[in-house]
């Protein structure tokens, strides 16, 4: 990661089916825009102007222009987002993302590589939707599914783990239930306190 | 017409010639829009203002009647005993390019993903003869695509196009018709 401007990730390959579930999450939101961005290949998260001072006509304590209030998305999938303060501390204790070095109220997400991480950074790019047009979406509601299931498998096991320094990889889930599952998502990589959500589905029959 | 398609082996020195006779369109084969409805022919879009306007139609090779129906019943068998069935797996995709952008294309920036597994292209060839999609729709140009790995045709799978507006993509299932 560089510590100046261009502020960005170094030698980081994004996984095309993450990326593209992060574009279409991101660009599912709505009034939300594609457009070019200031630095090459990525794409701003654009709103229309008339929206952004509604916005600020209401009341919000200031949303920075920057990149039209949301932010943008790199080409290799990392992200810088308008975040308040407090929330830029949570995501830089947490290890996912970095402050960006000249810009108040800016932070750069890393790339997500699994779809445990898109939730996570599909969260912070809502909150700051939400904050720049004042709505309040939630992201679970414009997370785009991967390949629809067949059928989709009932959520019977919520398994909260606690202490771990940094944790946000499915299989340990998978591996701290001790059960054979298809799958494991995980919510809440909350700020410092770290703690983290598996979401297991229906253990799968045993084989 | 040259009555042949070359295919490139991506970083390697192959360069096999694959000697096709010309389509003959199958009578049961569905149409165009029909292919379209029933998911066998997906169209992933780059489309945005100024900026790009590229459509990729594209169909699953593989299952037989499937890619007769897409290349036409000689062309296919060809590919078919040189390539799709020939030994190492190899999963193939008829892929047209039309718009005004279609000069952009590129087929390395074409993935296939089902379930955990990600595809990246191995193997690419324009088609120089007409396919039965072809003749079809208004194609700038037709690309044969593929995949050095397994797909399994009973299963959804993911179609994605790195373009330069970001990755746009389509899902694709083969229809219970063609397997």
């Amino acid at each position: 990661m560089t510590t100046s401007v261009p502020h960005m990730q170094v030698n980081v390959t994004p996984r095309i089916s993450v990326h593209d579930l992060l574009f279409r999450s991101v660009f599912a939101l709505p009034d939300v825009e594609n457009r070019p961005a200031g630095v090459v290949g990525a794409r701003t998260i654009s709103l229309p102007d008339t929206l952004m001072r509604e916005n600020r006509r209401g009341g919000d304590p200031g949303v920075p222009a920057t990149a039209n209030g949301v932010g943008h998305i790199h080409a290799d999938g990392s992200l810088h987002v308008n975040l308040p303060e407090d929330r830029i501390r949570d995501v830089v204790n947490a290890r996912w993302g970095a402050r960006h070095p000249n810009i108040r109220d800016y932070v750069m997400l890393f790339t997500p590589q699994s779809r445990a991480e898109l939730a996570v950074t599909f969260q912070l790019v809502v909150e700051a939707y939400n904050r720049a047009t004042g709505r309040a979406l939630v992201a679970s509601d414009y997370l785009a599914p991967a390949v629809r299931p067949l059928t989709d498998a009932p959520v019977d096991t919520v398994w909260v783990v606690s202490g771990e320094p940094r944790f946000h990889d499915e299989r340990r889930c998978t591996y701290l239930l001790g059960k054979d599952v298809e799958e494991a998502h995980i919510y809440d990589l909350g700020p410092s306190a770290n703690p983290h959500v598996c979401v297991l589905p229906t253990p799968a029959t045993p084989r | 017409m040259t009555g042949d398609t070359r295919l490139h082996l991506i970083g390697g020195a192959l360069v096999a010639t694959l000697a096709m006779a010309p389509a003959q369109v199958l009578a049961q084969c569905r149409d165009w829009d029909e292919m379209v409805a029933d998911g066998s022919l997906v169209q992933i879009k780059a489309v945005l203002g100024d900026e790009i306007d590229l459509t990729l139609p594209v169909v699953y090779l593989n299952p037989k009647r499937l890619g007769r129906c897409a290349l036409g019943e000689a062309l296919y068998d060809g590919l078919d005993s040189a390539l799709l069935s020939a030994g190492p797996p190899a999963q193939g995709f008829w892929v047209g390019v039309s718009g005004r952008s279609a000069e952009t294309f590129v087929p390395e920036q074409l993935w296939v993903v089902q379930g955990d597994r990600e595809l990246g292209l191995s193997l690419k060839g324009d088609y120089e003869v007409d396919t039965r999609l072809s003749a079809l729709g208004e194609l700038a140009f037709q690309y044969l695509v593929v995949y050095g790995d397994n797909l399994d045709p009973t299963l959804p799978m993911r179609l994605i196009y790195v373009s330069r507006i970001g990755p746009v993509s389509a899902e694709y299932r083969v229809d219970a018709y063609y397997r």
